[in-house]
């Protein structure tokens, strides 16, 4: 669906931040990219919409250059993406407004934008702030809101940039909970973090480090390879503690490190059995 | 002598239909060389705790107060150090060295001192000498995280107060931060911070003040915080307590890792002991 | 959470269901109505107005209230600047004050004006969803030639939208920029030289990152600053013609005496 072939991409003052990604995302995929700051990450994601356009290679979406100004805007109807800071990026002064906006840039007749800014508020259950100015929300639901304004474009390629690394860790599942449901309805993800806990779903997951893909691979293997520790990434915790229980003859199998219930509930069943 | 806040009270839009209770009849005393940390949720009136620490906030009723001082005389100023989230909000100097400058000037350090007192700050936060000359706005996130952190540490603050210090900072910042946040507490400075990164900062805290509703609804030790109801735990410590509850008999108030790992195996032995005893029967 | 002053109270009342730029056209016509009236009488007779209109809103007084407490302050300081500093019969004197019959009159008039104009703007921004102002505010403006001066009229709605939406954010930048300031013992009125920095370089570089982001998000759900259409249909119906006329024949009785 997207394929980026030999991007390579400077800053205005001539600091490399991409160099030489080659990378492809089939429909339906979801993958987690992680990095430390300034490897790149965010920079490849304003790659996936056109936003930046590589100074060499090319990123194509769906058969379209992003370099092609015509095809831009067709572009950005396939590819969403939800930026860190929920502040800056409400341009309505009410939720119902800002939902409205990106249909109302593609043009779209007055009943049909209504039709798309009603089911998308009850698909992220904003109804009730739909009147509300979007900076009084919470930081978890300003982040949903975030969510909507970009799903009422009816993107098919969801792209997350570091969601929820203000948010506090309630509503940082808030709004992964939302993006596996997307996930589930077969949307396209491209999930973009530095905490390795939230990428359990992934079903693929690419490490950068100075504008280069270093690793790629399923989660199971990426997370717990000990190249991430050099790059400065921990470990989520309960797969460290399975990692380590399993050199004690206790398996506690990659699923069931997911969560503190599904942990505690293996460890039951592995100790409780008669 | 300590931080003492008796029955503190703050509103916003005090006495108009808009009125918001941001603290409600709060109670606490933080001692000199404790890592405090307090928790809560947005909006449980974490920010405009800390805010009353160095007077930027008053009290609506209440006292607060420092070291048996007010909180707005100068003296108590230099000695409680801040450290907001955004370092960005803070930062404007040309230099680093002028930036971490600033505070001790403003306070009427002689240039000799104030020069002292940045070298130390600098090593503090484990950043070279050779930047001294840097732009603050050319550094990462953590850099700069760590020289705001600087500028608050060369006022030699007996309590360093931060908010959220490693919110949006990537994992090798954060453990940097972390690490100078313990030197420096180690150094006998108190260290307060808001968090709700509780897997980072778990490990250092001795006191957690929890808050909920502008309300304290929990203040002791990370041990008693351990056995408490209803609070957020790291992941760690949250598998412990439901394999608790499940009937497994660990001891739930554990959370790293190494601990956790100890505690499964030796309640494995214990149970595969007591399977043997069973089966000759 | 705070409300805000001016805001929209959902409803499907009279006023409610009005074309937003028939309420815009109306707000100019009283705006213009009000400072036209000298006389206490028509004053009084706006008032009553007011009244009529608030009863077709089904809106609770309250939302009114709220417009005009925050300027509260500056209606009571005018009305006090009238009084004492207007020339003519002394009233009545005490100290250095000379109150004057005509100043009185100057200033219960001019306090009154402000009110009623708080009074109407309340009335329309709280029975008009906000995107429909500015919806309305754009269709109005679509016919000048704005294109000589480089802009458009969707540019400039959209611009107007953002403006307003950002001071908070603004305004919340000078207290945190301040806070963090003054914790590293800065004063503001002792060294101008060095505080005046210490607060306008964190903000203006904090507001062009604001800005960058902001323009990315746009760009993102495809914003080209040209033609773009509205969630709201904006169709005249009689009953706004029956109101335009009924509002510009009370106009010109008005005016009248």
């Amino acid at each position: 669906m997207i394929r980026l072939e030999n991007v390579s991409y400077s800053y205005p003052d001539g600091k490399p931040a991409l160099s030489d990604i080659h990378m492809g995302i089939r429909k339906g995929e979801y993958i987690g990219i992680i990095g430390r700051n300034g490897s790149g990450k965010s920079t490849l994601a304003l790659h996936l919409n056109g936003l930046l356009k590589p100074g060499k290679g090319k990123v194509m979406v769906k058969g379209m250059d992003t370099r092609d100004i015509s095809r831009l805007q067709e572009i950005r109807k396939i590819v969403g993406i939800v930026f860190q800071n929920p502040e800056t990026q409400f341009i309505g002064r009410t939720v119902e407004e800002d939902l409205a906006f990106g249909p109302e840039n593609l043009c779209l007749p007055p009943e049909e934008i209504r039709r798309r800014v009603e089911r998308v508020l009850a698909e992220i259950g904003l109804e009730n702030y739909r009147y509300h100015s979007p900076k009084t929300l919470s930081g978890g639901q300003g982040q949903c809101a975030a969510l909507a304004g970009t799903l009422t474009m009816e993107p098919e390629c969801l792209v997350f940039d570091e969601v929820t690394s203000m948010l506090d860790p309630d509503s940082g599942k808030l709004v992964l909970k939302h993006v596996k449901k997307l996930h589930e309805k077969g949307k396209t993800i491209i999930y973009i973090t530095h905490n390795l806990e939230e990428l359990h779903d992934a079903d693929r997951i690419i490490v950068m480090d100075r504008g280069r893909i270093v690793l790629e691979g399923e989660p199971e293997n990426v997370l717990s390879n000990p190249f991430l520790l050099d790059l400065g990434l921990t470990p989520p915790s309960l797969m460290d503690l399975a990692e380590r229980l399993k050199k004690h003859g206790v398996m506690i199998p990659w699923e069931k490190t997911s969560s503190p219930s599904s942990f505690a509930e293996e460890i039951c069943r592995l100790f409780l059995k008669t | 002598m300590p931080i003492i806040l008796e029955n503190v009270s703050l509103f916003y839009s005090k006495n108009t239909p808009l009125e918001i209770t941001a603290l409600k009849d709060v109670n606490l005393r933080i001692e000199k060389g404790e890592f405090v940390g307090i928790l809560g949720e947005k909006g449980a009136g974490k920010s405009t705790l800390i805010k009353l620490f160095n007077g930027i906030l008053r009290p609506d009723s209440g006292k607060v107060t420092i070291d048996g001082l007010s909180p707005s005389s100068k003296k108590v100023k230099s000695r409680v150090g801040m450290v907001f989230q955004q370092a960005a909000d803070q930062l404007f100097c040309r230099t680093i060295y002028d930036e971490i400058a600033f505070g001790p000037l403003n306070f009427g350090y002689s240039r000799k001192e104030t020069e002292e007192r940045v070298l130390e700050a600098l090593e503090a936060v484990y950043l070279d000498r050779t930047m001294l000359s840097r732009n603050p706005f050319s550094l990462s996130g953590g850099e700069m995280q760590r020289v705001a952190l600087a500028c608050a540490l060369a006022l030699r603050p007996d309590y360093l107060v931060l908010d959220e210090p490693i919110t949006g900072i990537d994992p090798s910042g954060k453990k940097e931060i972390l690490e100078t946040l313990k030197k420096v507490k180690d150094q006998g400075t108190a260290v307060i911070t808001v968090t709700h990164n509780l897997k980072g900062f778990f490990p250092l805290l001795e006191k957690i003040i929890h808050l909920q509703e502008g309300r304290i609804s929990f203040q002791g030790s990370r041990k008693e915080y351990l056995e408490t109801e209803n609070v957020p735990l790291p992941p760690v410590a949250a598998m412990m307590r439901e394999l608790k509850s499940r009937g497994i008999q660990v001891n739930p108030a554990v959370f790293t890792v190494e601990e956790a790992l100890e505690e499964i195996l030796r309640v494995k032995s214990i149970i595969e002991k007591e399977k043997a005893e069973k089966q000759p029967e | 959470m705070q409300e805000p002053v001016f805001s929209y109270v959902p409803g499907d009342s009279f006023l409610h269901t009005l074309d937003p730029r028939t309420k815009l056209a109306a707000v100019m016509l009283l705006g213009i109505l009000t400072f036209r009236t000298e006389s206490f009488f028509g004053i009084g007779a706006l008032f009553v107005f007011f009244f009529a209109l608030t009863s077709f809103s089904g809106l609770p007084a309250r939302v009114f209230l709220r417009a005009v407490r925050p300027m509260m302050l500056f209606i009571i300081f005018i009305f006090f600047a009238q009084l004492f500093f207007t020339k003519g019969h002394v009233l009545t004197s005490f100290w250095i004050l000379h109150p004057s019959l005509e100043g009185l009159q100057n200033g219960l008039r001019l306090s009154a004006r402000f009110i009623l104009l708080l009074l109407f703007a309340a009335l329309m921004t709280a029975s008009t969803d906000p995107s429909a102002i500015t919806c309305g505010i754009e269709r109005m403006l679509r016919p000048l030639p704005l294109r000589w001066m480089g802009v458009n009229s969707f540019e400039l709605a959209t611009m107007m939208n953002l403006s307003i939406s950002f001071l908070p954010i603004l305004f919340e930048r000078v207290e945190r920029t301040k806070a963090a300031q003054a914790s590293r013992g800065m004063y503001f009125g002792k060294n101008p030289l060095r505080s005046v920095p210490a607060l306008a370089i964190p903000l203006i570089k904090g507001v062009i990152r604001d800005a960058e982001e902001l323009a990315l998000a746009m760009e993102s759900r495809g914003y080209q600053g040209t033609r773009r259409t509205s969630m709201h249909e904006l169709t005249m119906q009689r009953r706004d013609w029956i109101f335009l006329f009924a509002l510009i024949l009370f106009a010109a009785l008005m005016l009248r005496f």
